[in-house]
């Protein structure tokens, strides 16, 4: 079967991300497949590339990043959320004038169509609040 | 494909509502057939006579009085939280329509993807 997943809260005020990844983690275990995670609203933060996990704590960006290559999952950065939130690309930083691209490897900065476009090719979208 | 927003959140806490009502326009623009609902404190965003420019952000009762433009027809209130902050029908924007917690579940079951549900 073949899902979308959209994450709605941020890494650390919310369950979101650690619950997004175990499902992710549980859907490629049982040979499901994920066309896209969308990344929404706070959640956005956690394709920050300035964030620094300490060191017995879980890193979201890399748990992600690895999951991604794993199973060739898109992470897909809501654009909108995310450049208000400091989230920016190589593209984005230069178009706003900033001093530095903010996004991490592994992740794209997409337009909200991306959500619509995935679920449309999906079979169940599964959405984790904040 | 049909798609439920649901508005849950305080209009003026956080930029949610705004970035949902954002996600329903785009479901539109994709054709799909979108309904609206606010439910608890999201009810707020109904109210009508909202300005909150004050506030440095967008009027939400001014967004979603657009919705019609975008082919959103109608916007709908869970009639228990509507009844839960005292908000009475003319208090609120045009176009609203109540509905109740079994109305609200049909609405979901219709759906084919609700975004916002549990936030």
């Amino acid at each position: 079967m073949k899902f979308t997943l959209a994450v709605h809260g941020a890494p650390y005020a919310s369950s979101a991300h650690q619950h997004a990844l175990k499902f992710a983690r549980a859907c490629g275990a049982a040979g499901h497949g994920i066309n896209r995670v969308f990344f929404y609203h706070e959640a956005v933060d956690v394709a920050l590339n300035t964030r620094v996990a300490p060191q017995d704590e879980i890193d979201f960006t890399a748990e992600w990043q690895a999951l991604a290559r794993e199973y060739d999952i898109e992470l897909a950065v809501c654009i909108a959320n995310g450049i208000k939130r400091g989230v920016l690309s190589g593209s984005e930083a230069e178009r706003y004038e900033r001093n530095t691209a903010t996004l991490s490897d592994g992740f794209e900065l997409v337009g909200l169509g991306q959500l619509i476009e995935a679920i449309s090719a999906a079979e169940r979208y599964v959405e984790f609040p904040a | 494909m049909k798609l439920l927003i649901v508005l849950s959140k305080p209009p003026y806490t956080g930029s949610h509502t705004i970035e949902l009502i954002e996600a329903a326009l785009v479901g539109a623009v994709f054709d799909w057939q979108v309904d609206v609902l606010a439910r608890d404190a999201g009810v707020w965003g109904l109210v009508k006579n909202q300005d909150a420019s004050s506030l440095g952000v967008r009027t939400v009762g001014k967004v979603l009085s657009a919705l019609p433009a975008y082919d959103i027809d109608a916007v709908h209130a869970c009639a228990v939280s509507l009844s839960h902050f005292e908000l009475a029908p003319d208090a609120l924007i045009e176009g609203v329509q109540s509905v109740s917690v079994d109305e609200q579940a049909a609405m979901i079951a219709r759906a084919d993807v609700v975004i916002g549900a549990s936030a």
